[in-house]
């Protein structure tokens, strides 16, 4: 493991430094992730910001291309592309590694550019969580509070001091940029850092074993329908996700001037995919399942990849605490 | 609590017992110690998941009505309505007045689980299954956010909303928890023509948010269920908590309060302020 360590006292210095030379992007209240000015800024409490980084790679609102109707016909602007160089600093590891399983789909049979520009723009430099929530499941999902997919550099608090560990090339090329700030790593800090995350693995302390699902999962069950009775349709749980990726494609102006927009979608809505032939799935267990189906099966079975991180947003913002992990659980049996 | 908890059980025994009823809508344990979740008992067996104390603050009105409502689902045969039993806040129990009032079903369609707590609720449960205190607390506070929005300038009121509302990420949950949004088409979901746009600008979410108020004025009955679920807290109770109060000003009206009245915005008399024209 390549590692350096980041003293405690530096760590507003290299945020700044950050700043200076780059768009930097880090939780900033209880709410989400934003731009950052300045480290003061930065909010580095235990819970995760409600909204996931996904809004980073794939906004809830963007503009595919701008219309206007001139004497001379109609002109079409696409929009600049979006190619800051940006830092997304203090990343949860499960939001970092919602990225390379986006990344397929996004790649897929449309190459979608700009999900693709902003991700080869982006450095992510994540913190491992040393008290995870009572929601987090990531181990369940194969990640950890210190799992390194999707980082660049992996951030672990050892009290006075942060082990940097340095998982790819780009994040090797920070450490370099301000390498004044950085000390070497010895083997006591190594051991340190494997007992954060082995302390922070056990407060996790409510699993759900996922293995086989991708195949067990029963479109045809009775068990839907007693699941998602508490569901009431909103769109927090897909909104939240940092994995749900649904969206819609709306025009928005007047006749003579406009922009067509790409904008989240949730298929607990009772809107989504309804067409003249009506709503595919009316009630609510069949949304529900199609979420759930669509994490655990469909997309194993296109991407080889389960969609969840086991964050557990879902199950803390879910207004009528809808606990996906009993839900899985019960959809097993 | 836990002397409700058992009177719920002992009434949801006897109803799912002597299948007076299909199904008893109450709350039970959620993930952890600290979270309820709504409950749907449809046998004797499992009555003993029902359980009431501090934690169980939903407004579960809310199922009884909408698409997929208990008493109003399109996807059941009239004749098959389900028998329902409803473990009823007070806040609950002023929704039920305001659906009845809405003729969206009759007082006789739900039995109901009254749990009172001094303030006026409208009906008369079926059975009185408890008493807890009032949140005075609460209420004195919404009253004086209000008071001190309303100390500011309109321009500065404004802005701070405009603020507020960029927040939203439209995930409707504010709608799809409220039992008084039972629309079978929202007008935010209809786009012929579209009337609310539906990406998260901030022209779009103000138009959202204050189209809703104005739906609920006259209606909404101060559950607060719809800030309470917001994700990115958004104070919603405050713009239906100002509507509520201008309604009882103008027509000397409060939701919730009678099953029989004809409500405020439903009904029109020739002596009606109409101060509030410009």
């Amino acid at each position: 493991m390549q590692a350096r360590l980041l003293p405690q006292g530096k760590l507003t210095e290299l945020v700044n430094a950050l700043i200076r030379d780059y768009e930097v992007i880090a939780p900033r209240d209880e709410r989400s992730f934003a731009r950052i000015d300045s480290a003061a800024e930065m909010d580095l409490r235990d819970e995760k910001p409600a909204m996931s980084l996904k809004e980073f790679f794939f906004p809830e609102r963007e503009v595919l291309v701008s219309y206007r109707l001139g004497t001379s016909g109609v002109t079409l602007t696409e929009p600049s592309p979006d190619d800051a160089a940006r830092v997304i600093f203090a990343a949860r590891p499960c939001d970092a590694a919602a990225l390379p399983i986006l990344d397929p789909l996004f790649n897929w049979d449309y190459v979608d550019s700009s999900y693709v520009e902003r991700r080869r723009n982006t450095a992510i430099v994540s913190v491992a969580c040393d008290e995870p929530c009572d929601t987090c499941f990531c181990v369940s999902l194969g990640g950890s509070p210190a799992g390194t997919e999707g980082s660049d550099l992996l951030l672990t608090p050892l009290g006075s001091t942060y082990h940097v560990q340095i998982i790819t090339e780009r994040g090797g090329e920070l450490v370099e940029q301000y390498a004044g700030l950085f000390e070497d790593s010895d083997e006591e800090s190594e051991r340190q850092r494997a007992q954060v995350e082995a302390a922070s693995r056990s407060k996790i302390v409510k699993e759900v074993d996922i293995a086989g699902l991708d195949k067990t999962l029963d479109f045809h069950s009775p068990v839907w329908e007693t699941v998602t009775q508490q569901c009431i349709d909103c769109g927090i749980c897909t909104f939240l996700c940092p994995t749900c990726h649904c969206f819609d494609i709306q025009d928005e102006g007047s006749p003579d001037a406009g922009e067509r927009v790409r904008i989240w979608d949730a298929c607990t809505f009772y809107g989504y995919t309804k067409a003249h032939a009506g709503q595919p799935r009316p009630t609510h267990d069949r949304r529900y399942r199609q979420r759930i189906m669509h994490k655990f099966r469909y997309y194993p079975e296109n991407f080889d990849r389960t969609l969840c991180v086991g964050c557990g947003r879902c199950i803390t913002h879910c207004p009528v605490s809808i606990d996906l992990r009993q839900v899985l659980e019960a959809v097993k049996e | 609590m836990q002397e409700i908890t058992d009177r719920i059980r002992e009434e949801a025994r006897r109803l799912l017992g002597e299948e007076l009823v299909d199904v008893v809508i109450g709350y039970q344990q959620g993930w952890d110690e600290t979270i309820a979740t709504p409950c749907f008992a449809v046998q004797a067996s499992q009555v003993d998941r029902l359980i009431f104390d501090e934690r169980c603050t939903y407004n579960l009105a809310r199922y009884l009505v909408g698409r997929e409502g208990y008493l109003t689902s399109r996807f059941r045969p009239a004749d098959e309505k389900p028998r329902v039993a409803l473990v009823a806040r007070p806040a609950a129990m002023r929704a039920i007045v305001g659906l009845i009032q809405e003729h969206q079903f009759k007082r006789e369609d739900v039995y109901v689980l009254g749990i009172v707590d001094g303030t006026p609720v409208g009906i008369e449960p079926d059975v009185q299954v408890g008493q807890i205190q009032e949140d005075v607390a609460k209420q004195q506070e919404i009253r004086a956010r209000i008071e001190e929005l309303e100390a500011l300038p309109a321009s500065e009121r404004w802005a701070w909303w405009r603020q507020e509302f960029t927040k939203c990420i439209r995930c409707y949950a504010c709608r799809q928890v409220c039992p008084f949004c039972y629309c079978e088409e929202c007008i935010v979901d209809e786009n012929q023509p579209q009337w609310i746009g539906s990406s998260p600008l901030p022209r779009n979410n103000t138009s959202w948010n204050v189209i809703r108020a104005f739906h609920l004025v006259g209606r909404c009955i101060n559950c607060g269920e719809c800030e309470r679920v917001c994700p990115v807290d958004i104070p919603l109770n405050l713009l239906n908590a100002k509507m509520a109060a201008e309604v009882e000003e103008v027509f000397g009206y409060v939701a919730g309060m009678d099953a029989e009245a004809v409500p405020a915005l439903a009904t029109f008399r020739v002596d009606d302020t109409d101060d509030f024209i410009m």
